[in-house]
This record gives structure tokens, sequence and C-alpha cells, in this order.
């Protein structure tokens, strides 16, 4: 083609966008969507994302090598002895340790250092924490909270809280962890014994030492080491697993635009035959076509990137609020930028091309002439449609399980292609339907016949709504099997008990009077300072259950539903709830240190005891024999409250005692009514997209199929259609690609929902959701039915008088 | 006949368009009466206001001034559902092309009034074939209108417009499309309709058309400029 024949096409193309502006923004709305929604998000994955750097930093601070395990000073020595002469060895120690204030006790996570690193002397510990405001401790008299602590202990720079072990402790300033704004932190200097906790060394080395090999060499020598490569390992990846979920944004973009442009080119047949009459060949006009796309796609590229990156810049701001930590600088990634740009270009010219091709190619005499051109045959892609069908069952079905590389590809792999054979043999399905449909109502039927006879524009819509309602009909399945395993697992509590945790637990456990059986606090026994542990020689406790040891009195008994014991109880034994059969010998000793304790006299019982209660349960009044206290049971600061009603808890009830413990913040209620299916909300954000999507879809649809079937509408109407009965058509063509595209969407769904529970190599069971699936298959077309029809005129007068072409 | 009521009455009708550049004057004022069984041609330039009188006859659109009344109805204030049920019931309307509903079959097509008139299944598809027979295209029943000739389309057309009982046929340049032969067989087959007692009127360029009709009216920038009776059809090739 010649270039002025390329510009007199080009122009011709450009009046096409300016007298069609709506089209022409349509199609640059369809790239943009998915061309923000990849560039926002993966512009905001960057930012939340810790790189490598952030991981090890948060972990290593400025040092290149960790070494764990350092508890005594023969280890130590024995490390110093095989390092180079000018390397810097800061010791830290972290562990967990309550602070206590009067009325409150909180357990958070210490970080002790010497005095001379927390004068800044060491760079090393630089990124673990960041001091916020004040100064580190200097001396065992001093600490440094973090302010979350402090708002828990409602305590100030200045003023006095008690760890653990030493003196009471002057606040200098406040810490966080850049990584997790939030946690309750605590930075102390160290003291001469430190109980429990990781002994670690953080070695600082010269520029011009081998990290890697003295690494080697010291985890030869025995030593647990961790360098900057190891502590920066994994995560990663979202901003592209981000791009990858875009590519389904792009896959339905193209094919709204394949519909498109079906319907825009068919309009445009007698133009395009006067083209091809002056001149100019297929191969110039699918030509002049593409370009014109490939236009409007890349200025819509162009804005999605501008409108993803003010997205972007504007949630900012709030970012480190959100995901409570220190986030990198605003930065938009340009490989991922570049990437949705090309998907989207290469998508709508991809969309194009079979249409342009098909509308170029028409012979002249028919482009010229009145009548129609025959539509293409129904079954012209059927073979290619189910050989894709096929190699994507295969890739799911054959797929290894093992959740490599390879597995991940077939999943990702494997509905794409069947999607694509779905849609290659849409058409087909379409065409077959129209002639099975002599017997439906006639709205139906003229809308059935009309999707088969526009089955070029109707098969992309059909997948389109395919692929998004599949994804639902997968969440579905997903759901449903991960909450079939949920609910086999035990129940948090009895259906009659309440939970009170908090600093006003006991207040509002003895203010509730209605129907209470029992009442007491969940206390545990601790020895020098620890809770005590029991444990069976050959025991191995169920996962969520725990092997303290409850205390109280008769109550606890009552609330925790073991009153068979009673008599034992009293008689200072230890009631062991459930314990196996042949367990061996029972030790008892505490928690971190490993004193051993004697037992008294074991009493076993048998009931149906909830994960969350104890294992063990001690009378109180005779912990003072063993010379043990009672304290907050693990995974508490404050000794919760057990209420036990005398029938099942009912909102009512769940209601009052919030309502009690609404003045005291931090003060929280649970219980088994509470205990809500947890993944429900996962399938109802999947099908609320997926619906969104479909609605977008099947209005595009709708639109097109009303531009094209205008003199079909108008004849309906000089015969004498009923404006009811036109809004029924319209509202049934609408209806019926998206009941089309659902149906399909269940074996569709079903198949990648198999694959992923196959791979995952959960305990979870295939389930399927028989209400999800018909909400998922019916809610789409009830609701572009019922839209349509109240949103169509049943009239179509026509402005000048009727023009019947 | 003339002593009949008149189906049809035009009573000083005026249709103004209303575009960016102003008013634009389409039709009248205009005074027209069609009697049962009385076949009308409208000729005249293009642009003279014969497609606009068509859609006020067919109750496709309202006059901006004067009345038009069908079978003793007044059109100005109908709901559309009531012009709905008189297109239905009264009036068959043949275009001159893209007549026919692509996605239904010829019978289908021709039962159309009949369904959206809610008359039974069974019942609208015997009256289809019937009213197909009367134009000779009962054995292409169940064709869908791309697999049928222009003249075809046109006879199943024309069969859609007389089905059921309805008794104004209007014509918009039907033979356009068609081939001479062909369309000198439209018009004997409308000319037949009306001997049976229905009325016609046909929009035509063509004169040797509008001589089937039982007058000819000649408009010229929406008023008539003549009006003639012709007494006999002309004489035509079997």
């Amino acid at each position: 083609m010649t270039r002025p024949a390329r510009r007199a096409l080009a122009r011709v193309e450009w009046r096409q966008v300016r007298h069609h502006p709506r089209r022409a923004a349509l199609v640059m709305l369809l790239v943009a969507v998915p061309v923000a929604a990849v560039v926002g998000g993966s512009t905001l994955a960057t930012i939340i994302e810790p790189t490598a750097e952030n991981r090890a930093t948060a972990e290593l601070g400025r040092a290149a090598l960790a070494v764990d395990g350092l508890a005594t000073h023969n280890e130590r020595q024995r490390l110093a002895a095989r390092l180079p002469a000018d390397a810097r060895v800061t010791r830290l120690f972290t562990g967990g340790e309550d602070v206590h204030v009067p009325g409150h006790r909180l357990r958070a996570r210490v970080f002790a250092l010497e005095p001379a690193t927390l004068n800044r002397t060491s760079p090393a510990t630089d990124g673990i924490f960041v001091l916020q405001s004040g100064r580190l401790p200097t001396n065992s008299g001093e600490v440094a909270l973090a302010p979350s602590l402090l708002q828990a202990l409602d305590r100030g720079v200045g003023q006095q809280v008690t760890l653990t072990y030493g003196p009471r402790r002057t606040i200098t300033g406040t810490v966080v962890l850049p990584e997790s704004t939030a946690d309750p932190v605590i930075v102390r200097t160290r003291a001469v014994v430190e109980h429990g906790g990781l002994h670690r060394a953080l070695i600082t080395l010269p520029n011009d030492t081998d990290a890697a090999a003295l690494a080697d060499r010291l985890r030869a020598a025995g030593f647990d080491v961790t360098t900057r490569n190891d502590a920066g390992a994994g995560g990663g990846g979202l901003a592209d697993l981000l791009f990858l979920l875009g590519v389904i944004g792009f896959f339905e973009a193209a094919l709204v635009i394949a519909a498109t442009f079906a319907v825009s080119l068919r309009r445009r047949r007698y133009e395009i035959g006067l083209l091809g009459a002056t001149g100019a060949t297929p191969r110039d006009i699918t030509h002049a076509i593409l370009i014109a796309t490939a236009a409007l796609a890349l200025v819509g590229g162009l804005l999605g990137t501008t409108v993803g990156t003010l997205g972007a810049a504007v949630l900012y701001p709030w970012l480190d609020g959100w995901n409570e930590r220190h986030n990198g600088p605003f930065r938009v990634p340009p490989l991922h930028t570049a990437g949705a740009i090309l998907m989207g270009v290469a998508a709508a010219i991809a969309a194009a091309a079979g249409p342009a091709r098909r509308a170029a190619r028409i012979p002249l005499r028919v482009a010229l002439g009145a009548r129609r051109p025959p539509a293409d045959r129904a079954d012209r892609w059927i073979a290619l449609g189910l050989t894709l069908i096929l190699i994507g069952v295969g890739l799911l079905t054959l797929l290894p399980r093992d959740r490599g590389p390879l597995s991940f590809a077939a999943i990702v792999l494997g509905p794409l292609l069947a999607l694509l054979g779905c849609g290659a043999c849409s058409p087909w399905i379409l065409g077959l339907l129209a002639r099975a449909a002599a017997r439906l109502p006639l709205a139906w039927r003229l809308a059935v016949r009309d999707a088969g006879r526009f089955r070029q524009r109707n098969g992309p819509v059909v997948t389109a709504v395919l692929a998004g309602m599949a994804m639902s009909v997968t969440a579905a399945i997903l759901v449903a099997s991960v909450e079939r395993a949920l609910a086999d697992l035990p129940t948090p509590y009895r259906d009659d008990q309440v939970r009170i945790d908090g600093p006003a637990a006991e207040r509002v456990a003895t203010s509730l009077t209605r129907s209470v059986r029992a009442r007491a606090p969940l206390a545990a026994v601790y020895h020098a300072g620890q809770p005590l542990r029991a444990r069976f020689e050959h025991d191995r406790p169920e996962p969520g259950q725990h092997e303290w040891i409850a205390c109280g009195d008769e109550s606890l008994l009552e609330t925790l539903g073991a009153e068979q014991a009673r008599d034992a109880f009293r008689a200072g034994h230890l009631i062991a709830i459930n314990p196996p059969e042949d367990a061996g010998p029972l030790t008892l000793t505490n928690w971190i240190a490993g004193l051993p304790v004697t037992p008294p006299p074991l009493h076993p019982v048998r009931f149906p005891q909830q994960v969350r209660g104890p294992r063990f349960i001690l009378n109180q009044a005779c912990l003072a024999e063993m010379n043990c206290t009672p304290g907050p049971p693990l995974r508490a600061t404050l000794t919760p409250w057990l209420i036990r009603f005398d029938r099942t808890v009912t909102a009512d009830d769940l209601a009052d005692a919030r309502q009690q413990a609404a003045p005291w913040p931090g003060t929280t209620v649970d219980a088994n009514l509470l205990n809500v299916r947890p993944a429900q909300a996962v399938y109802y954000v999947a099908l609320g997209l997926c619906l969104l999507t479909g609605v977008i879809i099947i209005s595009i649809a709708t639109t097109l199929s009303a531009t094209e079937s205008a003199d079909d509408a108008r004849v309906l109407h000089a015969i004498g259609a009923s404006p009811g009965l036109l809004r029924r058509h319209r509202a049934a063509q609408a209806g019926y690609l998206a009941l089309l595209g659902c149906v399909l969407a269940v074996p569709a769904g079903i198949l990648p929902a198999i694959s992923l529970l196959e791979t995952a190599n959960l305990p979870v069971g295939f389930v399927i959701p028989w209400g999800q699936l018909a909400l998922s298959v019916l809610g789409l077309p009830i609701l572009t039915f019922a839209g349509t029809w109240l949103l169509t005129r049943g009239t179509t007068p026509p402005a000048r008088p009727v023009a019947w072409r | 006949m003339k002593s009949d009521p008149p189906l049809l009455q035009l009573v000083n009708v005026t249709r103004v368009y209303h575009s960016d550049a102003g008013p634009v004057p389409a039709l009248g004022p205009l005074s027209l009466d069609l009697h049962p069984g009385e076949f009308v041609a409208i000729m005249g330039p293009s642009g003279s206001g014969k497609s606009t009188l068509l859609a006020l006859a067919g109750a496709l659109d309202q006059p901006t001034a004067g009345q038009v009344i069908l079978a003793g109805q007044n059109l100005a204030g109908a709901t559309p559902t009531a012009l709905a049920e008189l297109r239905r019931r009264v009036i068959g309307y043949i275009f001159q092309d893209l007549n026919l509903l692509p996605g239904l079959t010829a019978a289908e097509n021709v039962a159309l009034p009949l369904e959206l008139d809610e008359t039974p299944a069974a019942s609208a598809r015997q009256a289809a074939t019937q009213a197909l027979t009367e134009v000779g295209l009962a054995h292409l029943a169940q064709r869908f209108p791309d697999d049928l000739s222009g003249g075809e389309q046109q006879r199943v057309a024309i069969a859609r417009a007389f089905v059921g009982h309805r008794r104004l046929l209007l014509a918009d340049e039907p033979t356009g499309a068609l081939d001479s032969v062909t369309g000198e067989n439209v018009m004997r087959l409308l000319h037949s309709q009306t001997r049976a007692g229905r009325t016609a009127l046909l929009v035509t360029h063509n004169a040797a058309h509008a001589a089937w009709a039982d007058r000819v009216i000649y408009l010229r920038d929406g008023l008539v400029a003549d009006e003639v009776v012709a007494p006999q059809p002309p004489a035509t090739t079997p």
C-alpha cells in the first residue's frame, strides 16, 4: 500500500472515530479499565510489599550475619574465635515479656540490647526497630515502648511501668517495628541473665569480607547462621500476581471489544464495500482498521496508566496506617506499566482482527447490495474450540499436584484454554439453540433467534460472561469446601458458654445475672512466675489444645461442664479432661525453666470439651500446697471470665453482655454464636465482582444489540407489538446471553476448583454448594433481565419518517 | 365504499419536525378520507411528505396539528398500548425492504401480528398458512427470510399485512427493491386484497404501479398538488 493510500484510509478511520465518538470511547474505556487496575494495583503492591532488603533489615538491621542460640559464654567464645579480627558482634535478646501498670498487664515482644548499642555506638540494630520519639533506654531503669502499648496501658513518655523482671522503669521513648508498626514491642537494656527467648549475635563485617563464605564456615562449625540473603528470601511477587490477575481483565475486555467491532464493522459494511470498489484491497482495509484500533487502545492504555497512577497516588498517604508498616517511596513499576499498556493494545488488536478481516473480505456485490450478507457458518470454529477445551481439561486433570511451577502453569493455562475453547464453540451453541427455539414464547424466541443470528457478536459476550461467572463458581466451591472442613472441627465453646476477655472481664461477668448457671475466672496455674504445663509422656495434643492447667473453685467446674468430677476436685485431684488411653505418666513443669512440680492424684473425666477449653483443672484452694499461684492463661494478658448459662446463649444474651462491656475499651465478649462462617465473605465479594463484570458486559451487549436490531424493533413496533413485548424482548436478549454464559460457567468453574483443591493438598473435601451455584447461575440472568426490563422504553417512535434501511 | 363511513380520516393534518436549524414543515395542512375497499396511491418527489403521511396514517407518528381518525377512533391522546393494538388489529404495514424479522420463519413472520394479539398459537399458525397459501408461498413457510428471494419476502410481508381481519393496508414503496415482473405480481396481490374489501394506501414513485389504484394523490412540499381518479385498472402482462 502506498503512503497516500495509507493516509486516505487512515483519514476514513479517523472520521469514523469522530463520527462515532461513543464507540471509540467504549473501546478506549475497555482498554483503560484493566490497564488502570493493573497499573494502580502493581504500584500499590510495589509500595506495600517489603523488598528483600526490607525483610533483611527487619531481621538483621545493618549486620551482615546473625548467629542464633548463643546463650552461654562458651558458645560466644567459640564464635568469636571464628570471626575476622575486625568483625563486630552486637548481642541481641528477643523474647516475650509482660508489662504491667496497676490494673493492666499486657504481653509484648521484647528487644534487649547492651547499653552501648542502645547509645547508638553500633549500627548493627538500625532498622530492626525505629525510634519514633524520645530516646532509647540506657540503663536497667529505663524502657522504650511501642505507641500501641502506651495507648493500651494509658501511659506516656516519662511515666513508669514494670516488666516481668527487674525494677520499675521509666519510659524514655516510643519505638516501632518498621514492618509492623502496630505490634506491641518493648526495647530495654540486656539483663545479666535472660530467661527463654532467642540469644542472637548480629555480626557486622568489613566491606571486603565475603559474608557468604564466612556463613558457610560457621555453619560447618555447627552454628545457626542467617545471612542477609536468607533473611530477604521468600515473599515478593505480589505485583506479578496482580499482573497475572489483570490478564483476566484484558481477556474480558478483548471479548467485549470483539463484540463491539463485530457490530460496528457490520454497520460499516456499505462503506467498506465502497472502499473496496474504489480500489482498496481487503488487506489495506484490515490494516487501516487495526491501526486505528491500536491508536485507540494506546490512548486508552495511557489514560488507564494515568488513572491508575493517580489512584495509587491518592491512596499513598494512607497506606502506612492501613497496612501498619513503614511503606516504601511512591514508585510506579515501569515493567508492569509498559506490560499493561502492551497487553491492552495487543488485546484490542487481537479482538478487532477477526471482525476486521471478515468485514474486509465480504464480496463487494454483497457489501454494496441491499441484502444482509450471509452469516458465517456456526460450526466454523467448533473443531478448534473442542480441541482447546480438551487440552485445557487435560492440563487440569493430568497436572502434577506438587505446587511446583508446572502445576501453577497448568492451573493458569488450563482454565484459560478451556475458556477460549468455549468461546470458539459458543457461536455453534448459539446457532444450535436458535434452531430449537420454535416453541418458546415470542419475546424469548426472538431473543434466542437473534442471539443465534448475530453469533459473531454474541459468542464473545457469552464467553466473557462465562469467564467472569466461572470465577464465582470456583470461589463458591472453594469456600464451601473450606467451610465444610472448618465445620467439622470442634467448636470453640459450648453452646451455653460465653467468654469475656479484657480489663473489665470480672466486672462484666458479675454484672450478668439473667439465666446464668455459673461463672468463674479462667485462670492458669503458675509456678515460679511461669505457667505450669501438664504433659503425658506419650500424649500429642490436638491442634489448638494447650497443656496449661486451669484453676478455680467449683464454679469453674460448672462453667466448663465438668461438674461430674466435683468430688475429686474437692479432694485436690488434678482433673484431666478426655486424657488419651495409655498416655503414660504425667509430669508437671513450669513453661520456660522446666522446673518440676509434684503432680497431685489424677482424675480422668470424659465429656465433650471444646477446643478453647483447658485440658486440666485444679482446685485453686490446693495451689499453695504446690507452691503455685493463679495467673492469666496462655495467649491472654489478663484473666478472662467464663460464664455458663442454663440454656443456649442467645443473641439477646450476647447483646446484653456487649452492652455491659461497652464502657470498658478492650473488653470483649465471645461465644459460639459468633463463630460465623469466615469464608462466606470471600465468596460474596467474588460473586459481587463477577456480577458487576457480568452486568457491565451484558449492558454493553444489550446496547450493541439494540443498535444492530433497531430495524427489527421498528418492524415489530409497526406491526403492533405492545410496549410490554418490546421491553420483554430486550430484557430476554440480556437475560438469555447471561443465562447461557452462567450455565456454561458451572463446568468451567468446577474444573479449576477441583484442581486447586487437589493441588493445595489440604485436608479439605470437595463440596458442591448447590445454593451458591444456583445464585451464580440465576443471579446474573435475573439481574440483567429485570434491569433491562426496567430501563428499556417499550416504544421506538421514529424521530423522522421511518428510514427502512 | 364511498357510502360507508371513512376507515381513515386525516383532518387538516400538519407535521412539523424540529431540527437545529429550526422547524421543518414536512406535511400539511392536509385532509384525506379513505373508505373501505378503496385503493389510493400517493405519488410525489422525494421530501414531498409521502412517508410522513404514511407514518401518521399507520399510527407510527403523531401530527403536530389536526386529527387522524382511524376506524372511528381519534389517535390524538391514545396511549402507546392502544396505538399498538390498532396497529395489530386494523393496520397492515408493508415496507420497501427489511420487512421481515430475520429471526423468524416465513410462517412465524406472518403469524406474528396474531401472536402479538394473543391468538392461540395453533390458530395463528393455521391463519398464517392460509395467508401464505393465498400469496402462493405455502411451500416456503418454514424458510427464514434470508433464504427467500426479494419477491418472495415481499409476498410474505403482504401475507403478514392482511393476516387476520385487518382492514387498512399501508404500503411504502413495496416494489422498490423488486424487478418489474415481481413488482407487478405484488401490485396484483395488493389490488386483489382491496377488491376483497380491504383498504390500501400505497406510496410509490412508479406511475405504472400507481395506475392500479382507484385514486392517485400527488404531493408536493407536503401539500396535495393534484388528485386523479382512475376508473379502471390498467391492462397488465399476465
